[in-house]
């Protein structure tokens, strides 16, 4: 049985209106557990819509989504709010990472909304730093980093909860090509945990360095 | 929750400049509110007064000789030849002092004629009633500022100086307290030199009748007049013509009418002028206020859109907001509340004084004004769905 299963996803945007957009148009795939995947496509193919719906940040008009068997279509907001705080480590091409701040508070940022006592945030956060090789950064502000330090600090907060999934929404878009080959290593070795990882990306050599490749166009799976 | 107010907290201090400018804004709107509204009030207070006022129907003689109740008695003589006067009262002004305190207190001394007629409002107790006039005591009301100091239904020994300044001369009579003024009055304080001066603000004193049984044979020579009530069947303007015309020589005699109207027509200007700035100081920081807190808040957007995506949902996001906006709100209140209390004990009170309804007021304006464009924000927040923040983001 596959651990992320997609079936006939459709995803459109305003709709009844003169500019509605059908972004995905029956969606379907299946991902194992432990899998690297990079979903490879041209801008505006849908591939941004779809690592967002199996991230939980966004939601199918159509079709149905189930992690390990359980079908997300079905449950309310805070059951999807949980499943992205321990199930799903999300990580954005421009960071996402709140500037003002030091590393260590923006890792902290998934266990504000944990479980997890007060008085262990601080020690989790610096250990999860530590496994992604800046632990002395961790009370920079995050606006004094390079982009590749960025970076692992935005993989680091994905990790804090330690996810079994790993998304990467152009992780390596704004980085240069050595930093960007220092940030897919990262999360090959994430991958070889055993964290089912799925990027996007519009780098072929780095697509190619995944065990799969999904292609997208036009809201549309073209092949593997 | 204790997490979330820690991650607001933080949130806070991480753009401390942002949020001290509004805490700032917040506080001189407040501020300029409360003062607008205090000086705007006592306008309207002394308006309501000079209606209310039993006083009102009468004019007042001023005369320019020493003038006692015990050597007034040609002037009494003729009013009484005048005709068309109904009731008359004289109202005198002594110094006093407790035995066991060395204040000076101002006294105010009047017949009852005029104390019946010019209720002023009470914060406590009663006003004057004819049924203490057998008493062996005399019944007082104390001013606001005096409230310390005596004790409200308790009886006193109290030395009075009828010439104090002039002659050492002195009585112990017995007082007792039966009211406290309002903290905002207007009364006749007789301490001007002349007519304009009659009237002040917030009297700051004792107020007594004359009791004949006690305090006949005492010679007052301070500041007296004389309140003056025409029939029925007569018009104040032409009793006030006909004592102009016949006691010229001992004085001068205005409606109580035209003297409050001076004080008022004196004091307006300054009121509106400081009431103007005010409403300046105040239209520009509650602008400012609205506009940076619908700024500030539309700002952290995305970070919003960050919680959500790490696992909060979009509803405890926008509650964080309010919790936030709360924070910001509760700073600025409680200094301005200090901040006033500090204030009105140094700005002279014919300025300015305040009490807890207009801070009332000026906070729930302000926080209207605060959470009108809060809520706005918020709601067109909450109106996106958070993936379109973070796709403008990425």
């Amino acid at each position: 049985m596959s651990y992320i299963s997609l079936e006939q996803i459709d995803k459109k945007y305003n709709i009844n209106t003169a500019a509605e957009v059908h972004a995905l148009r029956g969606v379907s795939l299946e991902i194992n557990k432990g899998q690297f995947v990079s979903i490879v496509g041209p801008s505006g193919s849908g591939k941004s819509t779809l690592l967002h719906i199996i991230g939980c940040i966004d939601t199918a008009t159509g079709g149905r989504y189930m992690i390990q068997d359980k079908d997300l279509s079905q449950i309310n907001n805070k059951e999807l709010a949980e499943i992205r705080n321990k199930k799903i480590g999300f990580v954005l091409q421009e960071f996402g990472l709140i500037l003002n701040n030091t590393s260590i508070d923006n890792v902290s940022i998934p266990l504000m909304f944990s479980k997890t006592k007060l008085k262990d945030i601080k020690n989790k956060a610096y250990d999860t730093l530590k496994k992604v090789g800046i632990e002395d950064l961790a009370y920079k502000k995050v606006n004094q980093l390079s982009g590749g330090q960025r970076q692992r600090v935005a993989i680091a907060r994905a990790l804090i909860n330690d996810p079994q999934i790993i998304l990467a929404d152009e992780p390596t878009g704004s980085l240069d090509q050595n930093t960007s080959m220092d940030i897919i290593k990262l999360l090959m070795e994430l991958n070889e945990d055993g964290r089912t990882v799925i990027i996007v990306t519009h780098n072929i050599e780095i697509a190619q360095m995944c065990d799969r490749i999904v292609t997208i166009k036009d809201g549309m799976i073209m092949g593997e | 929750m204790f997490k979330l107010i820690l991650l607001i907290i933080k949130d806070i201090f991480s753009k401390k400049y942002v949020y001290i400018f509004l805490t700032a804004q917040l506080f001189i709107a407040i501020i300029a509110l409360n003062f607008s509204i205090a000086i705007f009030n006592s306008v309207f207070y002394l308006k309501h007064l000079v209606n209310e006022s039993g006083v009102i129907q009468g004019t007042y003689f001023y005369p320019n000789i020493k003038y006692s109740q015990s050597d007034g008695a040609e002037i009494k003589e003729k009013l009484s030849q005048l005709g068309g006067i109904g009731e008359y009262g004289s109202v005198n002004e002594l110094y006093g002092k407790l035995n066991s305190d060395n204040t000076i207190i101002k006294t105010l001394v009047a017949d009852k004629i005029v104390l019946n007629k010019s209720k002023l409002p009470l914060v406590k107790g009663n006003w004057f009633n004819t049924s203490l006039e057998e008493s062996n005591y005399i019944p007082i009301i104390i001013s606001y500022s005096l409230r310390n100091l005596f004790e409200l239904n308790t009886k006193y020994v109290y030395r009075i100086f009828p010439d104090y300044g002039g002659s050492d001369s002195y009585y112990d009579i017995t007082i007792k307290v039966i009211g406290i003024l309002n903290k905002n009055n207007y009364a006749f304080d007789l301490s001007g030199s002349n007519l304009e001066t009659m009237i002040k603000k917030n009297y700051d004193g004792i107020i007594m009748p004359f009791n004949e049984n006690i305090m006949s044979g005492y010679s007052m020579k301070y500041n007296r007049g004389v309140f003056i009530f025409p029939q029925s069947n007569m018009s104040i303007q032409n009793i006030e013509a006909k004592i102009n015309e016949n006691l010229a020589s001992y004085g001068e005699s205005v409606l109580v009418k035209n003297l409050l109207k001076q004080y008022e027509d004196a004091k307006m200007q300054i009121m509106f002028l400081t009431a103007s700035l005010g409403i300046l100081v105040l239209i520009i920081s509650t602008a400012g206020l609205g506009g940076n807190n619908m700024l500030s808040i539309l700002a952290n957007e995305k970070k919003y859109a960050l919680y959500y995506m790490c696992g909060a949902t979009w509803s405890k996001c926008i509650m964080m907001t309010i919790i936030k906006d709360l924070i910001i709100l509760s700073i600025p209140l409680v200094l301005s509340c200090g901040f006033i209390e500090i204030i009105s004990r140094f700005i002279p009170q014919e300025l300015f004084t305040t009490n807890i309804i207009y801070l009332i007021m000026s906070i729930s304006i302000c926080l209207v004004i605060f959470l009108i464009t809060s809520v706005g924000s918020i709601l067109s927040i909450y109106k996106k769905s958070p993936v379109s923040i973070i796709r403008k983001w990425v």
